[in-house]
């Protein structure tokens, strides 16, 4: 096994000649080098103490010198060849960065929370792609985050080689419950027959059955108690049976967007936290419009690298007017009065719906008369100097 | 003449001012023994069977079986092998 200051100084073997080795042994121990003697001819020492040694050695003592081993043996190797040299520095210059930055941050996010929202929490917090790993303090940075985010109840952050992994929690508020204030009554919002009446606070003023005007008091913040009259917060609910009227026109005449031929306005490269610009036309892009970005985060084996791209498309959307055949005039009719009932009812309970359609002088017209049941009362304030006593 | 004062860690005060202070230290290895030998001033006869070591006290003759020797700083030896026999005689001849 050879000594680590052999390796780290470089050491050679030296032949010494026929019958000479005591008077080198013995040159040694007087210089007080280290020197190992191998077989009877042979002698082994570190590069530097051969330098020592060659200099009050005669020129016959040594009859061989072997080539120069260790790290000292592959500096003199390429010492004539310096763009080698160099370019193994190089090489270990950057193994070694490689290896003290951070290449990728993953994120493993919770329910409720966007990834790009953690990742630019913990850009600002100095996590990110290209960050020299000495300069991550793990529990300042995620007290960081924590501090500067809403959204975010926990994160911890790990390494694992050259990749920081981040796990994140989303912060649930929980809601509390908030006592009504103020008084006031419950009226009707529509014309309706009174199908269901729950009273929750107050004095119901209607009974089942009874047609209502909109406006008119459903439930009141009036309560006669023992105390005598007192005036309160009005709940409940109110259930109705309203009729209502849903109609949709299309005309014969439209307009159609056209899209014209994507052009490439710009194209980057994103490596670490250096962006570089390959194309960037710098104009404004003429009006109408559709600007498509596309960002892709580049990728090897499986494994993501630090580089990403985003190029953007500049798309010509034009208006066009156009004719509509019969059957496409009668398909977006009915097509649209579906939207507007389907909107109507997303509420409310239908009990019978009678549609009807009809060429108009616009265009074609459907039509709906609706009977459905829905909630009908909203609360209205009482302007009164007076306080809830409930 | 020009006299350069030497670094070295602490040294024995006999061997500092290079007195007569031959000292021998032996470690049994897997060849056999490593022996440590301070104080000395040469090497007299040097084979695979025999190694004579010189000191202003005296010589050492080292007999064994397949014997190595390495200099060490500070006038020390260090001798490797299977030793059979270890001599001491007075004079360095």
């Amino acid at each position: 096994m050879v000594r680590l200051d052999y390796l780290l100084f470089g050491y050679l073997t030296l032949e010494i000649s026929e019958g000479r080795m005591t008077e080198a042994l013995n040159l040694a121990l007087r210089l007080g080098i280290r020197a190992e003697a191998v077989g009877s001819r042979s002698l082994t020492m570190s590069y530097p103490s051969f330098r020592k040694f060659r200099k009050r050695a005669d020129s016959a003592l040594i009859s061989s010198v072997g080539d120069v081993r260790g790290s000292v043996g592959v500096i003199l190797l390429f010492k004539k060849r310096t763009a080698a040299m160099i370019a193994l520095l190089f090489c270990m210059g950057l193994y070694f960065l490689s290896g003290n930055l951070v290449w990728d941050v993953r994120v493993s996010a919770g329910v409720g929370l966007d990834e790009a929202t953690v990742l630019s929490e913990l850009e600002r917090a100095g996590v990110f792609p290209g960050q020299l790993w000495a300069r991550i303090d793990k529990k300042h940075c995620e007290l960081a985050v924590l501090d500067s985010s809403e959204e975010i109840s926990w994160i911890s952050i790990n390494r694992r080689g050259t990749v920081a992994y981040v796990e994140a929690v989303r912060r649930v508020d929980g809601e509390e419950p908030v006592a009504p204030v103020g008084i006031g009554n419950i009226v009707a919002d529509r014309d309706c027959v009174i199908e269901e009446i729950t009273v929750k606070r107050g004095t119901a003023v209607v009974k089942v059955g009874d047609t209502v005007r909109k406006g008119e008091l459903l439930i009141s913040g009036v309560v006669q108690t023992e105390r005598g009259t007192e005036y309160t917060h009005a709940e409940g609910v109110v259930i109705g049976i309203c009729d209502g009227e849903v109609s949709y026109t299309q005309s014969k005449f439209g307009t159609e967007l056209l899209v014209g031929k994507a052009e490439l306005s710009e194209f980057s490269l994103k490596i670490f936290q250096n962006k570089i610009n390959i194309i960037n036309t710098y104009g404004n892009s003429p009006e109408g419009c559709a600007i498509i970005e596309d960002k892709r985060q580049w990728t090897l084996f499986g494994r993501r690298l630090p580089i990403s791209s985003l190029s953007v498309r500049a798309t010509p959307i034009t208006e066009v007017a156009i004719e509509y055949s019969e059957a496409q005039m009668i398909e977006l009719a009915h097509r649209g009065h579906a939207a507007l009932l389907s909107e109507m009812l997303a509420t409310s309970s239908p009990l019978r719906i009678r549609t009807s359609a009809d060429y108009t002088e616009d265009g074609y017209t459907v039509r709906s008369r609706v009977v459905y049941s829905t909630e009908v009362g909203e609360y209205k304030p009482i302007e009164t100097d007076m306080e809830d006593k409930w | 003449m020009t006299r350069r004062k030497k670094e070295a860690a602490p040294v024995s005060l006999l061997t500092s001012l290079g007195a007569s202070s031959l000292e021998l230290e032996v470690r049994k290895s897997r060849a056999g023994a490593v022996m440590l030998i301070s104080g000395v001033i040469g090497v007299g006869e040097l084979s695979d069977r025999e190694i004579m070591v010189l000191s202003h006290s005296g010589r050492l003759i080292i007999r064994g079986e397949r014997l190595a020797i390495s200099t060490l700083e500070r006038r020390s030896l260090e001798i490797y092998g299977r030793v059979t026999e270890v001599v001491f005689g007075y004079g360095k001849a």
